[in-house]
């Protein structure tokens, strides 16, 4: 097997192999597991670095495998997934990190870290998926793998959270399910970034906008867009890095990432304006960006707010599809990235408040920021990041989806950028202020010592980097291979075609 | 023809001699006679594959009737199925150690007598046979059901047995009307004698009817759930996995083989609603159980309701029809038979198989709550397992026909599946009793073999595609 | 050293500081004063070479310093370094002041060298956003309080901002670099838009009537040194970027004009007759500061009537920023210093100190103010139409109540009781913003060019710049003696007027969403959700299935479906075929 076809693979193995033996693995063998977790998410960083310097030499990495007569299991790295391969890497590392320090002395962390790196396989066959049936295998693989997550503390809420997420998933992935067999009986196997829907778009159209609502409405469910949201709020009952992968990597941006996909890469983005499909997305999503920021000002329970906040903040990733220019692209494909490291530092912040603190609610944290320096500030970073304020990667982001709906001649969009950014600021900024600034018990200086010993380095690093990051990719968005830099190249190459 | 001898010959020689030893000695002979009976389907399997081509035996019998057996691919892979699920349940019946049926002197000897039905009615190729091997089937299950004696399960027998031979009579009605029109009973020799004359659409039809009664098909599945429920847990695996799907086997050559010119387009229809209402009703059922094997006997139901899309989408000439639907059939034993072992352990203690029962199973018996979630998604029919490319085939055939009607209800089907079989993955992913010690038994193992063979038949489907490409009646996806 | 450390440094150096507060030692309170001698630097020595080429940062980041941002960003420097040198006590009891201090500061002189919009959007947005936990530094409920305000209408600014930018961008295709941006929003289409959302945006921070609300609650809110370069220095930056991104040169906006005029009248008077309601001396120097600020915003007005008077015009309100700059940094960090325990010559030091940039305020002759006031005139004589007179003598008429408010200021002030502690580095500071009142003006032609020149001294400039002073004077005088016998008081109008009005309108609306919307929407939530459990429930529901099913059992209607399976199937085998 040559490297071009090993490097897919292996990245699919570095944490399909150590699912597999953390099956094996005894409980109580605990130093065994957390170094195989660490060598195989390492791993995969690395793995996924050499396929980000590949691609951007041209390299295109592929890797297949016979599933069914005529339809192939691909594993492919070309422009798109990029950005998402790295992502889930990256953050599955941090995350891995993460939850090693969080679950410290809880049961049955075996199986929960055999599903956690069984959920990020998934994820990663979703990135490289070369064509739907690939695509559909990993997207069902990554909502049975996250099922027993999501209902890890196993209590009555938990596993009723569990129960709406499995059918709504099952759900979608079943409509999905109907949408690619539908194509598959009308165009045969198509894989992605093979040109094979154009020509049948002149007698089919009618056929093929079906199709594309009904593989939108399957990837939406787990976008969580407006009206399909249910589950995720419910959702939160899961343990926090279960939580931050949810949210950042696995799940929700599976369902964004497919949108993308499909709309990129399987009717590309000229049949699909021609069939006028953009800008019904591009509205559904704004929608979904006001309501979810609605909803979020409502809660006062951090881990709800930040769901809905989630809801609302994915849609952004949608929005740039919708948007038929570079530019708006461009700033949906970075958003990717951009959502992932913010989403998931605020929620490795709300699981150090209430691990260290036992603060839930928004409501609760007054004094906080004094009480836990460090967490309290890569909240705030994030936080802003959520708002757009410049210079962190959420202002690049909406910067561009700015610019793009007006290259889009689509001005509204404009209003209802300024309009989520109003709500995030209205939902943020006032658990910022608590935290540093409102008067509570808390001391008045900020005790760094009192923080170390609540919290070991395991739960502090993560939010740290991803804060760090978050200020990196605004500050130097201009930097090669930043997901700014990233995101316009795909975005001039996906839009050339 | 060796091999195809072997299969047959094999369990039976083992049912004659367990039937004369008793006590350890028994056990070991079974076991040695169910591992012989496998290997040889193994190598039957591959000399078929090998030659591409249906292997054919033709011989008369003493009492001068024409007998015939066929190894087509539906055949193999049937026969497949049965040693798979029969050897694993010989293995649980030698080391369980609940309720131990495998004491019981009479069960070797009934099982491999079960085994070697099984097996020649796959195979056999003429009415007759057919005929017989469906009065050995049910005589041997009824046995088997009521072989512990329990009074619950000895009226579910009863029912089980008097269904059965009400099935078998209108069958032999059937096989009467065949005789006196074509004046043989040998399958392939039917055409020419029939064609598509009214005789042999009544023949068909009295015919079609009894089997429907013995798969059963809704509305006449009233006897199976009590029966399924009641049975010992060594026996229900095999009941649940393979024998019920007999009588559809036989339903496919008549269909298909015997009498192509014969069915006709309501016919067809007519099967595949009544299929649709037994996805539905099954589904339904199973979602109210109160009985963990309970809900798993409603779910077959269900799952047998499925099976029946085939004839309305093969008739309309759909090849992926015949392979979705015959992949339906083998696929769902693995998964099924899973289901039932992992039901043992989930639900510790003698006689109630309770749902509560099953509360907190995961921290208990993670291996069995891994095995059924595992069957589970392949019954649902989620990638990359068999239930999946089973379900695919049959999506792909409905749109190619044009039957879409089909669609909406697989997919709902599945969700049905989905949500019936949460109902035991939550309460076994809940709280429980944390007294119970974290335990994994072989039954445990033997649950999750099944459920693993379901996985590689979904990742690895080729073979088994073209095995079923073999005497298909349309060529399927692989041949194209 | 080299050119483009040069250039960087002004915004590296506090920021590296605000890290560096944490350091242990008792040397870093020396940060406060020192991290804004780059930019003073900077803005002295003028432009050390070509800007550098920062590619890599925000989005392709540019760098600029013409002579509007050097005389801007000198006078910040020098106030924030003044300022920083008083605020060093504050900084010592919670080190978390010193790191937002100096992150205002970054982004006070920061955005005052941004090139570009991304820049100077980021700069603007951290210098807000810092400034924040000035405001706030007491936690006192009225500070608390006085952030809120602040917070919300800097938001709701940035906003305003946000769709400006992206749209004057837009039409700028993309490019950011603010000259281009400008022109580009001169020619185009939805020029008034934009502009309207640019004028709004910043006119927040300005704090021009009527978004002026938070300037009288922030300023008594925040230590004496924090409202120092709130006034003096932070609400120049909304006159700075109405100069950098409304294109005043290069079009000509009667209508704008005209609006910011009437603004510009409207703050000036109505923070004088506000303010001399006030009781608090730094109440009362706040709604000095909106009447002032509205003095800026007629220049820009003016700058904006037409070619002829642009450049002039911009030249004036840059000056009239930096002298108002200087003098209210020097009052705010005066009456800071007035309740300091010391001899009574100290305290008539404090007073006569404290007459200096009063005065100037208020236009004495020889003082900046006068300076200023004259470039005003010039300016507004430039300008087209028949409006000049008229707003000249209002102009005037201003300055008379500027003269009465920095009386009420001094009314305020008698009797103040000494409880502070004098301290050296005070004095110093106070010492060098008073100098800079007195000097730093005359040297504004240097720097401004032409269009400000020193005036050739005429009696009737001596004139035209005393009588107001001299009318307020006397009015003064007349109150104070009328205040001394009667006992007649002043209403006082509530401090942040329109705010007080918008915050009881908006309790009014929160309670309505308590009591009707929030209900509302939980209702529909609600019922979405029972909806789903409904469907759901359906699934699990239905004993109904259970009955029949067990019915379907009996033998009698077992055998009468197996018949009618069977004759179905036959009718559908035979009739067909016929």
């Amino acid at each position: 097997m040559t490297a071009t076809a090993a490097l897919p693979l292996a990245l699919l193995l570095t944490s399909l192999v150590p699912a597999l033996v953390i099956f094996a693995l005894p409980e109580e063998r605990e130093g065994t597991r957390t170094t195989v977790n660490m060598v195989g998410a390492i791993a995969k960083v690395v793995l996924s670095g050499m396929l980000v310097v590949g691609v951007l030499e041209g390299q295109v990495y592929e890797w297949r495998m016979p599933l069914l007569p005529g339809a192939d299991l691909i594993l492919r790295v070309d422009s798109i997934p990029l950005l998402f391969v790295s992502l889930s890497a990256v953050l599955w590392l941090t995350t891995t990190v993460y939850a090693i320090g969080y679950l410290e002395g809880d049961a049955h962390r075996s199986r929960f870290f055999g599903f956690f790196s069984l959920c990020v396989t998934a994820t990663i066959g979703i990135a490289l998926a070369g064509n739907l049936l690939t695509f559909l295998l990993f997207y069902e693989l990554l909502t049975v793998a996250t099922y027993p997550l999501v209902v890890h503390r196993g209590d009555a809420a938990a596993i009723a959270g569990g129960r709406s997420y499995l059918l709504y998933a099952v759900t979608g992935g079943a409509v999905l399910l109907a949408g690619i067999v539908w194509l598959h009986a009308l165009a045969g196997p198509v894989a992605f970034l093979e040109p094979g829907l154009d020509d049948l778009a002149l007698g089919q159209g009618p056929a093929l906008t079906a199709i594309f609502a009904l593989l939108i409405a399957g990837l939406a469910v787990k976008a969580a867009v407006v009206p399909l949201h249910g589950w995720l709020p419910q959702a939160m009952v899961a343990p926090a890095p279960v939580s931050a992968l949810l949210h950042a990597v696995a799940v929700v941006k599976a369902g964004a990432y497919g949108i993308v996909r499909i709309t990129y890469d399987l009717y590309g983005q000229a049949l699909a304006t021609s069939l006028g499909l953009l800008t019904p997305l591009a509205v559904l999503a704004a929608i979904t960006i006001v309501y979810g920021s609605l909803r979020a000002l409502a809660e006062d329970d951090l881990k709800k707010r930040l769901a809905f906040s989630t809801v609302s903040q994915l849609s952004y990733i949608i929005l740039g599809v919708g948007l038929a220019s570079v530019t708006g692209a461009t700033g949906g494909l970075a958003h990717l990235v951009h959502q992932g490291i913010q989403k998931v530092t605020l929620f490795y912040c709300a699981g150090n408040f209430a691990k260290a603190i036992g603060v839930k609610r928004v409501s609760e944290m007054d004094g906080v920021g004094r009480r836990l320096p460090v967490t309290t500030a890569t909240f705030t970073v994030a936080a802003l990041g959520m708002i757009g304020i410049p210079p962190t990667a959420g202002f690049v982001t909406k910067w561009h989806l700015g610019l793009g709906s007006l290259d889009a001649g689509q001005g509204w969009v404009l209003a209802v950028l300024v309009a989520s950014s109003l709500l995030n600021a209205a939902y943020f900024l006032p658990a910022i202020a608590r935290a540093w600034f409102a008067p509570g018990e808390a001391p008045r200086q900020p005790e760094l010592g009192a923080e170390r010993r609540a919290l070991s380095w395991w739960l502090l690093a993560p939010p740290v980097a991803t804060a760090a990051s978050v200020l990196v990719f605004g500050l130097l968005a201009g930097m090669p291979l930043s997901p700014l830099s990233l995101a316009a190249l795909i975005a001039e190459e996906v839009l050339a075609r | 023809m060796t091999s195809l001898l072997a299969v047959v010959a094999a369990p039976a020689a083992g049912a004659a001699a367990t039937a004369l030893v008793r006590g350890r000695g028994q056990r070991g002979l079974g076991l040695a006679a169910g591992v012989a009976t496998a290997v040889a389907a193994v190598m039957l399997a591959w000399r078929v594959g090998a030659a591409g081509e249906p292997l054919t035996v033709r011989g008369t019998t003493p009492l001068g009737t024409d007998l015939v057996a066929t190894a087509d691919g539906l055949a193999v892979a049937m026969v497949l199925a049965a040693s798979a699920v029969g050897l694993v349940g010989a293995l649980f019946a030698a080391l369980e150690s609940e309720d131990r049926p495998g004491a019981s002197p009479a069960y070797w000897p009934l099982w491999l007598l079960l085994w070697t039905a099984l097996h020649a009615l796959f195979l056999a190729g003429d009415l007759f046979g057919l005929y017989l091997m469906l009065e050995l089937l049910s005589i041997t299950g009824a046995a088997l059901v009521s072989l512990k004696g329990e009074p619950r399960a000895l009226v579910a027998s009863a029912r089980y047995y008097y269904a059965e031979l009400v099935a078998s009579l209108t069958f032999l009605l059937g096989l009467a009307l065949v005789w006196g029109q074509a004046g043989t009973l040998v399958l392939d020799a039917l055409p020419a004698e029939l064609g598509d004359s009214g005789a042999g659409r009544l023949a068909l039809g009295v015919l079609t009817a009894g089997l429907l009664l013995k798969v059963p098909l809704v509305p006449l599945h009233f006897w199976l759930p009590p029966a399924h429920w009641l049975a010992p847990s060594a026996v229900s695996p095999i009941l649940s996995a393979v024998v019920v799907k007999s009588a559809f086997t036989v339903l496919l050559r008549l269909w298909f083989v015997a009498l192509p010119a014969a069915p006709t387009a309501q016919a067809a229809l007519l099967l595949g609603v009544l299929g649709a209402a037994a996805v539905v009703w099954g589904s339904l059922n199973a979602l109210r159980a109160p009985h963990l094997k309970l809900l798993i006997a409603h779910s077959t139901v269900a799952q047998l309701g499925l099976l029946f899309l085939l004839p309305p989408l093969v008739l309309a000439g759909a090849g992926q029809g015949w392979t979705g639907g015959v992949l339906q059939a083998v696929g769902h034993a693995l998964p099924k038979a899973a289901l039932l072992l992992a039901a043992v352990v989930l639900t510790p203690g003698r006689g109630s198989d309770d749902l509560a029962a099953t509360a907190g199973a995961a921290a208990r018996r993670p291996v069995a709550v891994f095995a059924f979630g595992l069957a589970a998604v392949s019954l649902v029919g989620l990638p990359p397992t068999v239930g999946f490319v089973a379900k695919w085939y049959l999506l792909l055939a409905s749109l190619e026909t044009g039957q879409w009607w089909w669609v909406p209800l697989i997919v709902v089907g599945s969700l049905l599946t989905a949500a019936y079989l949460m109902r035991v993955l939550s309460r076994a992913l809940g709280p429980g009793d944390p007294a119970q010690p974290r335990t994994v038994g072989p039954v445990d193992l033997l649950a999750l073999v099944l459920a693993l063979g379901a996985l590689a038949l979904g990742l690895w489907p080729g073979p088994l595609l073209e095995l079923l490409e073999v005497g298909a009646p349309l060529p399927g996806p692989g041949g194209g | 050293m080299t050119p483009t450390l040069a250039w960087l440094a002004p915004v590296l150096v506090p920021l590296v500081g605000a890290l560096l507060v944490r350091l242990p030692g008792r040397a870093w309170p020396w940060l406060l004063p020192l991290a804004p001698l780059p930019a003073g630097a900077l803005a002295l020595a003028g432009a050390p070479g070509p800007p550098p080429e920062l590619g890599w940062v925000l989005l392709d980041a540019r760098l600029l310093l013409d002579p509007v941002g050097r005389a801007l960003l000198a006078m910040t420097a020098l106030l924030w370094a003044a300022a920083g040198l008083a605020a060093q006590a504050r900084a010592v009891e919670r080190r978390g002041f010193a790191v937002l201090w100096l992150l205002t500061l970054a982004g006070n002189v920061g955005l005052l060298l941004a090139g570009d919009v991304a820049t100077f959007y980021t700069l603007f947005a951290l210098m807000t956003f810092a400034a924040y936990g000035l405001v706030v530094d007491d936690r006192s409920a009225e500070a608390l309080r006085a952030g809120r305000v602040y917070v919300v209408l800097a938001v709701l600014g940035e906003s305003a901002l946000l769709a400006g930018f992206l749209l004057a961008v837009g039409e700028a295709g993309g490019a950011l670099d603010l000259t281009v941006v400008r022109g580009a929003v001169a020619d185009s289409a939805q020029r008034d838009l934009v502009i309207g959302l640019l004028l709004a945006g910043f006119a927040v921070k300005a704090g021009v009537v009527p978004l002026h609300g938070w300037l009288p609650l922030a300023h008594p809110a925040a230590p004496v040194p924090a409202s120092a370069v709130l006034s003096g220095a932070m609400l120049k930056a909304g006159l700075l970027g109405w100069l950098r991104l409304v294109p005043l040169e290069e079009a000509t906006l009667p209508g704008w004009s005209a609006t910011l005029v009437t603004v510009g009248l409207l703050s000036a008077f109505a923070g004088v007759a506000i303010g001399l309601t006030q009781r608090e001396a730094k109440v009362v120097l706040a709604y000095s500061s909106v009447s002032q600020m509205g003095f800026v915003a007629l220049l820009v007005g003016v700058a904006a009537s037409g070619p002829e008077a642009s450049a002039a015009g911009v030249a004036a309100a840059v000056a009239y920023a930096v002298h108002h700059g200087l003098a209210k940094g020097a009052l705010f960090l005066g009456v800071g210093m007035v309740g300091d325990r010391g001899g009574r010559w100290r305290r008539r030091l404090v007073v006569a100190g404290l007459a200096l940039p009063a005065l100037a305020l208020a236009g004495l002759p020889l003082s900046s103010g006068a300076l200023a006031k004259v470039w005003a005139k010039d300016a507004l004589a430039l300008a087209p139409g028949g409006w000049p007179e008229p707003v000249t003598t209002a102009l005037s008429l201003a300055a008379v109540g500027t003269t009465l408010l920095m009386a009420r200021l001094a009314w305020v002030l008698r009797g103040t009781p000494a409880k502070s502690e004098p301290s050296a580095g005070r004095d110093v500071a106070w010492a060098v913003v008073l100098a800079a009142v007195a000097g730093a003006t005359w040297a504004l032609p240097s720097v401004l060019g032409p269009a400000v020149a020193l005036p050739a001294p005429s009696l009737d400039l001596l004139v035209d710049a005393l009588w107001p002073v001299a009318l307020g004077a006397a009015i003064a005088g007349l109150a104070w003696r009328l205040a001394g016998r009667t006992a007649t008081t002043v209403p006082e109008v509530p401090a942040g007027d329109v705010v007080v009005a918008a915050e009881s309108a908006l309790r009014r609306l929160t309670a309505w969403w308590r009591g009707r919307g929030a209900p509302a929407l939980g209702r529909l939530v609600a019922l979405a959700d029972r909806s789903r459990r409904r469907a759901a429930g359906l699934l699990a529901a239905g004993g109904a299935v259970e009955r029949v099913d067990l019915r379907l059992t009996r033998w009698r209607t077992a055998g009468a479906l197996f018949g009618l399976v069977t004759a179905a199937l036959l009718a559908t085998l035979l009739l067909p075929a016929g």
